[in-house]
C-alpha cells in the first residue's frame, strides 16, 4: 500500500511525529479525499475559534479558515510529516491571519477600542448591578479588558498567547508554528503576560 | 534570585525550590502571582463558541472545486516536489530546450553587426585633404594650369 510504503520507505518517519492526523494527511496525499473531509471536520471548529480570537472579526475569520483548508488541499503533495499535522495547519492559518492583520492595520487603528468585538463581546450593561452581581460584572469587565489588551499586543505575542492559552500548544509547537526557537517563544510569552498583568493591575487600581 | 527571573520561571511546568523561597519572601511577586491567577480566570472567560455559518462547508467545497480547475491548482501541480515524476522532468527539459532554441534563433537578428563607421585616423584625414586639394585645382580659376605651372609660379614669386 502506498501509505505503508511511504511510512516505511522513503520518508523515514519517526514514530513520535506520526499522529493520527498525519496519517490521514498521508492517505489524502495518496488520493483518499475522505481523509481530507475527516481533517476538515476535526479542525474546523478549533481553527475557526483560533481565527476568531486572532482577528476578532467573524466574516473574515470564516473566510480565512476556509482559505487555510483550501491551502492544505492544494499543497497536499508538499506535506511532509516532519511535525504534527496540527502544527502545519496552524502555521498556515497563522500566516494568513498575520498577513491580514498587517494589510489592515490602518483600518483597525481607526476602530474605537471601546467598541465591543463583533465576535464575542456583549456591550456593557447600563443598569446598576443587583447585589451579588458585582463580582460577575467585575469578571466580565476583566475579560473584556483582557480581550482588548490581547488585541493590542504585538502580532507575534498575540499569536503565542492564543496558541498557548486556547489551542493548548506547548512551547515547542508554538515555536514551530511561529518558526522560532523554544527560548524565543518563552520570551514572547513572558513579555506578553507582563503586559497583560500590567493592564489588569491598572484596571484593579482604577476601581 | 531576581523578581524577573522568578516571573519568567512561572512559564515552566514546575516552580523550583529557589523560586518558591523567593516568592514567600517577596510581596511584589506575591501580588503579581495573584494578578496572574486573575489573568488566567479572564482568559477562561473568553468564549468564542459560535456555530459556523450553514453554508460554510458548501462554500469550501465550491472554493476547492474552483481552485482545482483554476490557475491555483495548475500552479500547485507545478511547484517543487522532492521526488519529481519522470514525465514532469521530461516536460521541464523540453521546455528548457525550446526556450534555449528560441533564444539562439532570435539572438543573431537582435545582435547582428551593423556598418561600423571607421575611426578617423591621421592617414584618412590626409587622404581627404588631398582629395579636397584636387577639387580646388580642378575649379575654373585654375583651369588650364597644371601642377607644374603652379610650381613655376611659386619660383617666380621668389
Amino acid at each position: 500500500m502506498v501509505i505503508e510504503d511511504r511510512l516505511t520507505g522513503r520518508l523515514k518517519l519517526s514514530a513520535d511525529v506520526l499522529d493520527a492526523d498525519a496519517e490521514q494527511m498521508l492517505r489524502f496525499q495518496a488520493g483518499d479525499e475522505t481523509a481530507f473531509e475527516i481533517l476538515v471536520q476535526r479542525y474546523r471548529r478549533p481553527l475557526s475559534g483560533y481565527m476568531d480570537r486572532m482577528l476578532q472579526n467573524s466574516p473574515v475569520s470564516d473566510e480565512l479558515t476556509q482559505e487555510a483548508f483550501l491551502r492544505v488541499y492544494l499543497s497536499r503533495r508538499r506535506y511532509r510529516p516532519t511535525a504534527r499535522f496540527s502544527t502545519w495547519l496552524y502555521r498556515i492559518a497563522t500566516r494568513l491571519a498575520l498577513n491580514y492583520l498587517r494589510d489592515h492595520r490602518h483600518e483597525r487603528r481607526q476602530l474605537s477600542l471601546d467598541q465591543p468585538s463583533p465576535v464575542t463581546e456583549r456591550p456593557p450593561e447600563a443598569a446598576s448591578p443587583a447585589p451579588g452581581q458585582e463580582g460577575e460584572m467585575l469578571a466580565d469587565e476583566r475579560c473584556r479588558r483582557i480581550r482588548r489588551s490581547v488585541a493590542a499586543l504585538p502580532e507575534r505575542q498575540r499569536t503565542a498567547v492564543i496558541l498557548h492559552k486556547y489551542q493548548e500548544m506547548d512551547y515547542r509547537a508554538i515555536g514551530e508554528t511561529l518558526q522560532i526557537s523554544v527560548n524565543a517563544t518563552k520570551s514572547l510569552l513572558f513579555r506578553a503576560y507582563e503586559t497583560l498583568r500590567r493592564e489588569l493591575r491598572d484596571l484593579e487600581e482604577a476601581r | 534570585m531576581r523578581c524577573q527571573q522568578v516571573r519568567r520561571a512561572w512559564l515552566e511546568p514546575e516552580l523550583s525550590a529557589k523560586a518558591r523561597r523567593h516568592m514567600q519572601a517577596c510581596p511584589a511577586c506575591q501580588r503579581e502571582w495573584e494578578l496572574n491567577r486573575r489573568l488566567n480566570e479572564a482568559f477562561s472567560g473568553w468564549e468564542v463558541e459560535r456555530p459556523l455559518p450553514a453554508e460554510w462547508d458548501r462554500r469550501l467545497q465550491q472554493r476547492i472545486a474552483t481552485a482545482r480547475t483554476g490557475w491555483r491548482g495548475w500552479l500547485e501541480s507545478w511547484r517543487w516536489r522532492p521526488h519529481p515524476q519522470p514525465l514532469r522532468l521530461a516536460a521541464g527539459a523540453l521546455l528548457l530546450l525550446l526556450v534555449a532554441g528560441a533564444g539562439l534563433y532570435v539572438r543573431p537578428r537582435w545582435f547582428s553587426p551593423r556598418a561600423v563607421k571607421p575611426a578617423s585616423t591621421g592617414i584618412v584625414r590626409d587622404l581627404q585633404a588631398l582629395n579636397q586639394n584636387q577639387e580646388i585645382l580642378q575649379c575654373p580659376l585654375f583651369a588650364g594650369h597644371g601642377a607644374g605651372d603652379l610650381a613655376n609660379g611659386a619660383e617666380n614669386m621668389n
